[in-house]
């Protein structure tokens, strides 16, 4: 086990350094002169400068991604335009508020997915399993900023039971946190909790079907001991699988999830970038999420062979 | 060559087919209501007596017999702006579903078919795929500019990989068939063998990722367009109008809710479609 953990971080070096390299192309795409995209037309010759020599401009492709890539390995991914601070300094104070809807937003998509998933299974083709998975259709055709508007319409403004929007950090006030968590948690966890449900009640239809489950029934075990302990066990790595693919889905909407609520997390941190054209917070951002989302398939890799034992280490 | 029993002649082939279609609730019922709005969009704006972007003074009025969505809070009219937006929603969605499909397939054929290419381009699929698609397409599109084109680009460049690799699993197990290596053993060209070999067999899965790309894109471009990365107003798009709705939601829910209503709609048809064609496609699941 060790030796095979060892040999998929290896896997990882290469693929991060593709990743770093595309974030940093990026840049290149940028028709005409960079500097008049950043600074607009009418910027100063000290202020060009400035940049030229902030973003080393003067060096060739290949030592400006090597000087990136090497701060970048040391924490440093350069100053912010508009931001008047670091790179790594501004994600660091934004990511504390994506981390925690995004935990929230998981808990919320494993709660509504998979219980309904497997009751849906057992129960196929009755009116419990026909009305899960029209619940589950809805929530895949729903866009984030949709339902997180319709909650904001129904409890916010109506019912006034939540705030529009907002953040308050959980160390401040817990009771005042929660309040605003609840919504942007529920929006970004309902609709995956759709995803989480349907590949639940597949795997659990595949697995219910085979011989060792017959068998199981046939000596006669209580129908709970045949779920729990024959099926779920072996539904287990699949649904960890759709459960790491969720996490980053949810990393990729909890950025209009920020926007609709108003939270100062890193999504409201990229688009602002990108609006304003403040690249070097975009590639600062792109490759720390990327890094995250490339530890997160190695954690669920790991997790899928630790839990399913037909997979062979070597 | 003869088989012993007569081969039905191509319309008794699609009639057949489009028998076995019908009989998917799910396609019916995705099919009639995608048929619907498409064709709102197509017509809509032309008998709409209003145009998308003329200012009036008719602020905020709430849906009546005049405006049946209501008016914005620039005094125009929301069916109409949905109407518009709604074709260039279904418009980047589908176009981003043919050029992803294209490129996917051409690629993963490349892949699954070439040992040399096969590393080279898996690998680039893979860098894709480790950035969420919203903020790879953000990325380009702050680089290339906001428009529709740019986001159309965007969007392939971001869909592409998912199709390459269906396409290159399906390819690498077609290609192990007999009848591949005896096309392969008469010396028939590479290219012919992918074209008349190995699409036709890759087509069905091919056809079910375009659907579900094509609900991806008008999710991705209305996400896009909401946070003010997308379509630029005063162009109208069913997700900036959204994003207009958004800050006066208390005053005039009706601005947010008829697009939100519409794309729910769209991807929702789009979603039923995609699901009843992958039961027609795959037999397995039919029973399910």
């Amino acid at each position: 086990m060790v030796a095979y953990i060892v040999r998929r971080l290896l896997a990882i070096i290469p693929m991060w350094i593709a990743v770093s390299l595309l974030t940093f192309s990026i840049m290149y795409l940028i028709p005409g002169d960079p500097l008049v995209s950043i600074l607009g037309p009418s910027a100063s010759p000290e202020a060009r400068a400035k940049m030229i020599k902030s973003m080393h401009l003067d060096d060739s492709f290949w030592v400006r991604y090597g000087k990136w890539l090497g701060s970048a390995v040391r924490g440093d991914m350069g100053e912010s335009i508009f931001l008047g601070r670091s790179v790594s300094r501004a994600i660091a104070d934004r990511l504390p508020v994506t981390l925690t809807i995004g935990i929230g937003a998981i808990l919320v998509s494993l709660l509504l997915g998979i219980p309904p998933g497997i009751l849906s299974a057992l129960k196929r083709g009755r009116t419990l399993d026909t009305s899960v998975m029209v619940v589950a259709l809805v929530g895949l055709s729903t866009p984030e900023f949709l339902m997180g508007l319709v909650l904001i319409y129904v409890f916010a403004v109506h019912l006034r039971w939540f705030p529009v929007g907002g953040y308050v950090p959980l160390t401040r006030d817990l009771a005042a946190a929660l309040r605003h968590l609840v919504m942007p948690c529920f929006t970004l966890g309902f609709i995956w909790a759709a995803l989480i449900a349907r590949m639940t009640r597949a795997t659990m239809l595949d697995v219910m079907g085979n011989d060792y489950i017959r068998t199981a029934r046939s000596k006669g075990l209580r129908e709970r001991v045949v779920v729990w302990k024959h099926a779920l066990r072996v539904a287990a790595s699949p649904i960890t699988t759709v459960v790491g693919f969720v996490i980053i889905l949810i990393v990729s909407g909890a950025f209009i999830t920020e926007i609709v609520f108003s939270l100062p997390g890193m999504g409201n941190l990229i688009v602002n970038s990108v609006l304003k054209r403040d690249y070097p917070v975009v590639q600062g951002a792109m490759l720390f999420v990327a890094t995250g989302i490339l530890l997160i398939n190695l954690l669920v890799d790991l997790l899928y062979a630790y839990l399913d034992p037909r997979i062979k280490y070597d | 060559m003869t088989s012993g029993r007569a081969e039905p002649n191509p319309r008794q082939r699609f009639r057949a087919g489009l028998r076995r279609t019908l009989r998917q609730r799910t396609i019916v019922i995705g099919g009639s209501i995608l048929l619907l709005l498409v064709l709102a969009a197509i017509v809509g704006p032309h008998v709409s007596p209003y145009q998308p972007n003329r200012l009036t003074s008719a602020f905020l009025k709430r849906p009546s017999a005049v405006h049946w969505f209501g008016t914005d809070n620039f005094g125009r009219d929301v069916l109409t702006r949905v109407l518009y937006g709604a074709r260039m929603s279904i418009g980047i969605g589908l176009t981003t579903a043919v050029c992803s499909s294209i490129l996917g397939t051409v690629l993963g054929m490349l892949a699954g078919s070439s040992k040399r290419f096969d590393p080279i381009i898996m690998r680039l699929m893979d860098v894709i795929m480790a950035f969420p698609s919203l903020l790879l397409a953000m990325a380009v599109l702050a680089a290339l500019g906001r428009n529709a084109v740019n986001i159309l680009i965007a969007l392939s460049i971001v869909y592409t990989p998912r199709t390459a690799r269906i396409v290159r699993s399906s390819t690498l197990s077609v290609r192990e068939e007999v009848y591949i290596e005896a096309a392969r053993a008469l010396a028939i060209p590479w290219w012919r063998v992918l074209g008349r070999h190995i699409l036709p067999n890759v087509l069905a899965a091919l056809i079910v990722q375009a659907t579900f790309v094509f609900a991806y894109g008008v999710l991705a471009e209305a996400g896009l367009s909401f946070i003010g990365v997308g379509i630029q107003p005063p162009a109208a798009s069913l997700g900036n109008m959204l994003g207009d709705g958004r800050s006066i939601i208390r005053e005039a829910p009706w601005m947010s809710f008829f697009p939100g209503g519409f794309i729910f709609a769209l991807v929702m048809a789009i979603n039923l479609m995609g699901d009843g064609l992958r039961e027609l496609f795959d037999p397995r699941l039919r029973k399910r």
